[in-house]
């Protein structure tokens, strides 16, 4: 319960504050924080966090219920499946793979989001997000930007959310 | 190895890609308004202080911004101050002539309409021009459909999904858009669509109708909903259709709907 609170929170600040302190190439917060926890704890153990920021930006993005949660999933799978074989062999540089993740991440979340928005268009007729090549590396720099910000706080949060629901609370959490 | 190709978290994978691209595929259905509805009515508080914050923080954070170009600025505003009170006289003159074109545009006053002033709480996140949201809804007498227009009968979109105490405006630059416009100077018709974002086309005008680069678009009153008079924008560029019948035209809108705050529906 307290962690779709902090999600809704999140949510809602991402898409009002971000949208007016970044004039193009929209970081997302979410996004960032679900890179850095899948590339730490794999997949298995962050797919229902996926769901949750995945369900809550559909919702505040007026997106259709869906799209997010799709990419969200997807960059969980893909950073999980890289990291599973490049973050250990090169742990001394896990802050520089975390970054290519990020890097490597946002474009697999506007491909996913494009991707869903095209089915979306084949029974509404209307394209909800458009894939602009010219945005990602905005996207991509502003992303790392943000991850630099959070790292601290997001190893906090990590503890608090996941590390703890392994022993209790967030593991009973029902998607 | 065929179980291990689909190991049991490919397979959990899998499944959840499926349910998430089924879900996206109902989606238009509607089944999911009214949980969109409950969740706007139980955010709309947290919603609108953290646009109007962020909005100020970023509006101070642009002042920092411009103050190393101020001493430029105030300089060059001077010599062009200069010259504008030269102009002031000739320009005087050109008032009354003004007045008169105004009139003949036939652009719609405010006072006729009944107008519901809402605040921008929330826009578009890909910063594509595609939609805003403002804090008026159905307990303030909003429909989908209602035209929605900035200061002075500026168009600015159609309201397009209505919840309790808030609503979805599609702006005119969507690509879902359609409005019946016509040409002010010349009288040709068209329709008004959003180009994903990018800006706006007036579209269908066939060859035997005059368009000129400079000439102001307004709607045309045709179609349920949509008064005339409503000011679109400027045509910046003209050219054949893709199947060369029409013509076509990107129309440059007055203001940048990104940057607005304020709106009014206008609800008779």
């Amino acid at each position: 319960m307290m962690f779709l609170a902090f999600a809704i929170l999140l949510g809602v600040f991402q898409t009002t504050v971000m949208g007016n302190l970044f004039s193009s190439g929209i970081p997302n917060l979410l996004l960032v924080m679900i890179i850095f926890w899948t590339a730490e704890m794999r997949f298995e153990n962050t797919w229902k966090q996926a769901v949750f920021f995945g369900t809550v930006l559909d919702i505040l993005q007026l997106m259709p219920v869906g799209s997010n949660i799709f990419a969200m999933l997807m960059v969980a799978f893909v950073v999980s499946s890289i990291a599973k074989r490049f973050l250990v062999a090169h742990g001394g540089y896990k802050i520089v793979m975390i970054a290519i993740l990020t890097a490597l991440g946002t474009i697999c979340y506007d491909s996913s989001l494009f991707m869903a928005s095209k089915i979306s268009e084949l029974t509404s007729g209307v394209s909800s997000f458009l894939f602009a090549p010219g945005e990602i590396l905005a996207k991509i720099l502003n992303n790392l930007l943000v991850f630099a910000l959070i790292y601290i706080p997001l190893k906090k949060i990590e503890h608090f959310f996941i590390l703890k629901g392994k022993s209790g609370e967030f593991a009973n959490v029902k998607v | 190895m065929p179980d291990k190709l689909f190991s049991p978290k490919l397979i959990k994978f899998f499944a959840m890609i499926s349910i998430c691209l089924s879900l996206v595929f109902l989606n238009p259905k509607g089944l999911f308004d009214p949980v969109r509805k409950i969740f706007f009515e139980i955010i709309y508080p947290i919603q609108k202080t953290f646009y109007l914050a962020s909005k100020s923080i970023s509006g101070a954070f642009g002042f920092l911004g411009s103050i190393s170009e101020l001493k430029l600025e105030n300089s060059k505003l001077i010599k062009e101050n200069n010259i504008l009170s030269a102009e002031i006289a000739g320009l005087r003159s050109q008032q009354k002539e003004n007045e008169s074109l105004r009139q003949q545009l036939n652009l719609a006053p405010r006072e006729k309409f009944n107008l519901e002033a809402g605040l921008v709480i929330g826009q578009d996140p890909q910063r594509l021009e595609s939609w805003l949201m403002i804090d008026k809804g159905a307990a303030d007498g909003i429909n989908a459909g209602m035209p929605v227009i900035a200061y002075e009968g500026i168009l600015v979109g159609k309201i397009s999904e209505v919840y309790d105490g808030n609503s979805k405006i599609t702006l005119l630059s969507d690509s879902s858009s359609i409005v019946n416009a016509v040409d002010l100077e010349t009288g040709a018709k068209g329709v008004v669509r959003g180009e994903y974002g990018l800006g706006t086309v007036i579209d269908m005008i066939p060859q035997t109708e005059i368009i000129s680069e400079g000439d102001t678009v307004a709607t045309s009153g045709l179609g349920s909903g949509m008064p005339k008079g409503l000011l679109i924008g400027k045509i910046v560029e003209t050219r054949l259709s893709d199947d060369k019948l029409f013509q076509q035209a990107t129309v440059a809108p007055r203001i940048k709907y990104s940057k607005l705050d304020m709106v009014f529906v206008i609800k008779n």
